[in-house]
């Protein structure tokens, strides 16, 4: 198993760590590498182009189509995959459920990026990015604009995740002390993350509301908010399952044989609470469903996709994901993660771009350019989270967690002993 | 302009209550399907019998952290051998 060399001591130390961190660790001809640098340079040169010509050049957006692929994929569907961030670190820190430990770092990991990627495209969208800063300095303080929230709660997420994360890279750099004092942080930052993600996450569907006359009545209700915090739960699930499965192939190296042996159980475990919320999640469909009375709109094309979407994408996934716990079988939980994922994509792409201006007589259609900027986001984000994988403590050696906040039962031979 | 409507929980219908009901008892059955056989194997729904595999779920975890056949009062827990007092 490969350990991360001790920075020295001082700055020239520190210096001389992070230039041999920095050079290129493993092959550098592999598929994934052939594919994604490509498309990373593309995306590059494209995005120079609408820096100088701005949006017009390089998509299909419109006065009618203000949000495209940018903001469809890379924002709303982005964060709704960083959902499993909130719900390990829930359960690990919060819970006490130790098991999952050995996944919190990269699920964290996974958040983060997740936030910093695809939130951080949300600049790429305006027509003037310098903007983006408005809401934070107090320029256009909005307090009663969804967006004014989402904002905010983006911005203090994304430092609660660096947080929550920066106990690896102070270990990644010797700095024990600075160790100590960050890990001690991390019950109080995962709380507040926690709050912050419930809130954000149902934040993104409130941008909905507002858009009642523009989404067709299938897909939009009140509960847009509700929904979409339930389903980021499963959502987040479902990636820990493809991107754990993934990472622990690509990274065996990294981690222990007893580790791998237990992560079976911890697929199955995260399983179980993804068919459990996916049922729920089923159970405020149909309870929208019923109430708005939506019967009528079941017949012609909208009422098949939204079948496909809420049946194909979400229930089959849910019995998939029963069978395969009940079974143990492996295989059926991973395809039933994918199909979750396929599903996510299609909800939130229906909700802010396919369903969107659904009886316009002029359509969106991304470019092939908007296509490529969102592949490119999407591979840097697996650059990054290769290059700190292989070489900080992210999947390797067991951590500690921080004390519970509540004392442990006495010993039970102690009890004993206060008895005789 | 597009006037907005919201729910009014009190103009709720009989289909929405018969829907709750059968959720919860979907759903107690659900996780009871996702809990999975019984090492006994017996059925899902069947009869809990005393000291049954059911019956560990609700064991406390002071009694599991006992060592075998450490008495408590007049009560042997976590013990799979008789009880044996402790001097």
């Amino acid at each position: 198993m490969r350990r991360s060399l001790n920075p020295g001591r001082g700055l020239a130390g520190l210096v001389r760590f992070l230039l041999a961190e920095a050079r290129p660790k493993g092959k550098l001809l592999t598929p994934f590498n052939l594919i994604s640098i490509p498309v990373i340079l593309l995306g590059l040169g494209i995005l120079v182009v609408r820096f100088i010509y701005g949006l017009g050049s390089v998509t299909n957006l419109s006065q009618q189509y203000p949000w495209g692929l940018w903001i469809g994929f890379d924002v709303v569907t982005g964060v709704a995959f960083a959902g499993g961030a909130y719900v390990i670190t829930f359960a690990v820190y919060v819970m006490r459920l130790e098991r999952y430990e050995p996944i919190v770092r990269a699920t964290v990991l996974n958040g983060l990026l997740a936030y910093v990627f695809y939130a951080g495209a949300l600049t790429l969208d305006l027509g003037r990015p310098w903007n983006i800063i408005n809401p934070i300095i107090g320029n256009e303080f909005g307090y009663s604009s969804v967006l004014f929230l989402v904002s905010w709660h983006f911005l203090l997420y994304m430092l609660t995740e660096m947080l929550e994360f920066s106990p690896v890279v102070a270990e990644w750099l010797g700095w024990r002390r600075l160790r100590r004092l960050l890990s001690g942080l991390t019950l109080g930052a995962v709380i507040f993350g926690v709050t912050l993600s419930i809130l954000h996450q149902s934040g993104l569907g409130a941008l909905f509301l507002m858009a009642k006359p523009k989404i067709h009545p299938l897909w939009y209700s009140e509960f847009i908010p509700i929904l979409f915090i339930v389903s980021s739960i499963f959502a987040g699930l479902s990636l820990v399952i493809v991107e754990g499965t993934i990472s622990h192939r690509v990274f065996r190296d990294q981690i222990d044989p007893e580790r791998h042996a237990s992560f079976e159980e911890i697929l199955f475990g995260l399983a179980k609470a993804a068919a459990i919320s996916m049922f729920v999640y089923y159970f405020f469909q149909a309870l929208v469903f019923l109430h708005e009375g939506r019967w009528v709109l079941l017949g012609g094309f909208w009422g098949s996709w939204y079948l496909l979407e809420v049946i194909g994408f979400v229930l089959v996934p849910c019995v998939l994901f029963a069978y395969g716990v009940r079974h143990r079988r492996l295989g059926i939980v991973r395809t039933a993660a994918v199909a979750t994922l396929i599903g996510i994509v299609l909800n939130r792409l229906n909700i802010s771009v396919i369903a969107f201006n659904w009886n316009a007589a002029v359509r969106y259609y991304p470019t092939w350019m908007e296509i490529v900027v969102t592949l490119m986001v999407v591979f840097a984000e697996i650059w990054v989270f290769r290059w700190i994988v292989l070489r900080m403590p992210v999947l390797r050696e067991r951590h500690e967690l921080p004390a519970p906040a509540v004392a442990p039962p006495p010993e039970p031979q102690a009890l004993n002993r206060s008895k005789a | 302009m597009e006037t907005y409507t919201y729910v009014n929980i009190f103009e709720t219908k009989g289909l929405e209550y018969l829907l709750l009901i059968c959720f919860l008892v979907l759903f107690v059955l659900f996780v009871r399907y996702l809990g999975g056989p019984r090492p006994g194997g017996g059925r899902a729904g069947g009869r809990r019998l005393p000291g049954s595999a059911g019956a560990d779920r609700w064991r406390l975890e002071a009694e599991e952290g006992q060592p075998d056949g450490v008495v408590e009062g007049t009560k042997a827990v976590g013990a799979a051998s008789p009880p044996v007092e402790v001097p």
